[in-house]
């Protein structure tokens, strides 16, 4: 890292006036900004056209990337500290978890989320099927994932989301949808003197001489447009929007709604503000209200999910908050039945919600129930059975006896008993640790 | 009595055929003679053929979509890091059916952990759809008491539009389903009750994804496989409760639990 990037750097992480970050770099030396909370990583989309053509970059996969990487930049830069960046090279380098390993192994770890997209494409005659995958997760080492941490008693109980990695359907875009990718692609890759086509510019990698790793941060925005300024002083207007003839790429590609919704839940998070949590729930629901959501059920699932937890946060977790939040969470569960997750995190949240009741009782069969049946969905999932655990430890504990109802009756030595069958449980062969693991950002206590 | 039989003859071209592994999740093509050589179950996708006479641009269109939309979703449904599946593509391949697979042949592919085996045919249009033919072969339910071939034929309109394809291609969620029942059958016989916990939270997905895939009205097969799921199901479960070298969570579930996923409550 030269000091012309370390002091770009260092100015992302200190000036509150620079918003956003925007990079390309090769999959083989990957790079990052450090110290972002929040990063898209747009890989090229491979060709899968034939075998011969999956073994190279693909000119129209890297096309495609470099339009959703420049609207997603201009779609997250109200989130702040925000960074996108463009990955480069062949599908052997650029395989997602081998280039986030490269970066884990190069910055120090961080509670910022990365937001990974990448696809493949497939031509039919004059036609081109296009699949994104995305995962996102922080940037730590074995991230235990998003979860809800509701404290019940003098425990935690816990609810993660249904899955943060994500298969898309195939979605169709035709021959002149191609061109248009093209054109626009090279109109968005001009740095204007104005926010107007017609003023003069030049190609964004013109600013970049000697090698130097493209390398920008946005200063300012306007409609389609996003105002940059280079590591090597310079700056102009790009053109972000990514549009195909008259209709956004955002609608064609409805993951890219996803996408910045994720990004957004990461901004969310970092600066938990009303108008951040509602730019986030904006392209979730923009997402769940495309007409192809419910060919991806399991991401139609987790937005849901991230729109509860959004919804919690920003209402300061008030019982209206959980009110709503509980449908959130029961649809999803109803969208994937079968998914461990989604059915607890369900259920914690709605026993929560009676817990926080004043004087509230919780039926004991009924709630252990629910839990039980997130465990036989997945047995090897040991969150369900752990929240199940501490409502056993709980109903156990004088202090909190009263908060049970008990139909059919249960004795003391009955709750111990089966405490400690659950706590002889066996798991992959090795006795269970019935422990929650520590999220990255631990969720804020409820008020 | 299985529609196989109805199917054209067609050549099976097996053996000599140079066919590729592809590393599930990577791209590093290998020749399926390593097949031996690879641990791991493994679903094997053979050849998408016309049936004689039908080879319009359309067809190809609808061959060339299925062949990357099966490997699409073949490499990519296991959504955890560690994946499980290697995909074994096998190009030239495609059995006659049921005659390919003699109990030897068979017994053969189980022992290699081959869990999955597809392929399948489609034919010109007729009154206004095409037909498209998916033959599925669940390897370690040879030995059940369901057969482990499943044929499914779908019917895109004809004159189908790319996007209408998409949507139809989209919907074959149940491709996995066939994968993780198989696997779970074959985990349980390899493992027994050490495996009760993976094959029950396969089992379950399989049956969400099937009952969703076969709705409103399953074929007699597709009824006698669900059931066949849910019996297993509800097997696992009971035999978790009394079998002393299962250890796991099954074994603790409430008899409220077990009976709404017995189907019948037969406890």
């Amino acid at each position: 890292m030269n000091g012309m990037q370390r002091c770009l750097i260092l100015s992302l992480v200190l000036s509150p006036t620079i918003a956003s970050a925007g990079m390309i770099a090769q999959c083989n030396t990957p790079a990052m900004f450090a110290a972002s909370p929040v990063t898209v990583l747009v890989f090229p989309y491979v060709d899968y056209t034939s075998e011969e053509s999956s073994r190279f970059e693909s000119p129209v996969g890297t096309e495609l990337a470099g339009l959703i990487h420049a609207d997603t930049l201009l779609a997250i830069s109200p989130f702040g500290h925000v960074a996108a960046i463009r990955l480069l090279g062949n599908p052997s380098d650029c395989e997602p978890s081998k280039v986030l390993g490269q970066l884990l192994a190069r910055y120090p770890r961080h509670n910022g989320g990365i937001v990974m997209i990448s696809g493949r494409i497939f031509r039919v005659a004059s036609d081109i099927y296009i699949q994104s995958y995305v995962s996102f997760s922080r940037f730590a080492d074995k991230d235990p994932g998003e979860m809800v941490q509701l404290p019940v008693g003098d425990s935690m109980l816990v609810g993660k989301l249904a899955s943060q990695t994500l298969t898309f359907p195939p979605r169709h875009v035709s021959e002149q949808d191609l061109g248009q990718i093209r054109e626009r692609f090279s109109r968005e890759n001009i740095v204007h003197d104005k926010p107007d086509e017609l003023s003069p510019g030049k190609p964004l990698l013109v600013l970049f001489p000697n090698e130097r790793r493209p390398l920008y941060y946005l200063t300012d925005s306007e409609g389609d447009w996003f105002h940059i300024r280079t590591q090597t002083g310079q700056e102009g207007w790009i053109l972000g929007r990514a549009m195909l003839g008259r209709e956004s790429l955002r609608n064609r590609l409805p993951e890219m709604s996803f996408v910045q919704g994720v990004a957004g839940y990461f901004g969310f998070r970092s600066q938990p503000t009303s108008s951040r949590a509602e730019l986030a729930t904006a392209d979730l629901r923009s997402f769940e209200g495309s007409p192809s959501s419910d060919t991806a059920p399991l991401a139609l699932a987790v937005s849901k999910q991230l729109r509860g937890m959004i919804q919690l946060l920003s209402q300061n977790q008030s019982n209206a908050a959980f009110d709503g939040a509980n449908l959130l969470f029961a649809e999803a569960t109803k969208i994937v039945p079968s998914s461990s997750n989604a059915s607890n995190m369900a259920s914690v949240a709605s026993i929560y919600r009676q817990w926080k009741d004043p004087g509230g009782r919780l039926d004991f069969q009924k709630t252990v129930e629910q839990f039980w049946s997130s465990v036989s969905a997945d047995p090897e999932d040991k969150t369900a059975l752990t929240n199940c655990w501490i409502i056993f430890q709980m109903a156990r504990n004088a202090q909190f006896r009263p908060r049970f109802t008990f139909d059919p009756p249960l004795s003391d030595e009955d709750l111990s008993r089966r405490t400690q069958q659950m706590e002889d449980v066996q798991l992959g062969g090795s006795r269970v640790q019935l422990a929650h693991s520590t999220p990255v950002v631990p969720w804020p206590k409820p008020q | 009595m299985s529609l196989f039989r109805y199917l054209p003859r067609l050549r099976f071209l097996g053996c000599a055929v140079l066919i590729c592994f592809v590393k599930a999740g990577g791209q590093e093509p290998q020749l399926c003679t390593q097949i031996n050589l690879v641990t791991g179950y493994k679903i094997v996708l053979d050849d998408i053929k016309f049936s004689s006479g039908s080879a319009s641009e359309q067809d190809k269109q609808l061959m060339n979509l299925l062949n990357f939309q099966l490997r699409s979703r073949l490499e990519s449904f296991d959504d955890e890091a560690t994946v499980r599946y290697h995909l074994i593509r096998c190009n030239g391949r495609l059995p006659e059916g049921e005659a390919s697979f003699p109990p030897l042949t068979m017994t053969g592919l189980v022992n290699r952990d081959v869990v999955l085996e597809i392929w399948g045919e489609i034919f010109g249009p007729a009154q206004g759809t095409q037909r498209v033919f998916l033959n599925y072969v669940m390897m370690p339910l040879s030995s059940g008491s369901v057969s482990p071939f499943l044929q499914r034929t779908y019917t895109p309109k004809a004159g189908s539009s790319p996007d209408e394809i998409v949507e139809w291609l989209a919907n074959l969620n149940e491709l996995s389903a066939y994968a993780r029942i198989a696997r779970a059958v074959r985990l349980l016989a390899l493992k027994g009750p050490t495996g009760y916990d993976s094959a029950k939270a396969d089992f379950e997905t399989a049956s969400s994804d099937l009952h969703r895939a076969f709705a409103p009205n399953p074929t007699a097969s597709q009824k006698e496989l669900l059931t066949f799921v849910s019996k297993r199901k509800c097997e696992v479960l009971q035999d978790a409760r009394t079998n002393s070298e299962y250890k796991g969570p099954l074994r603790l579930l409430p008899d409220t639990i077990l009976k709404r996923e017995c189907t019948g409550g037969n406890l």
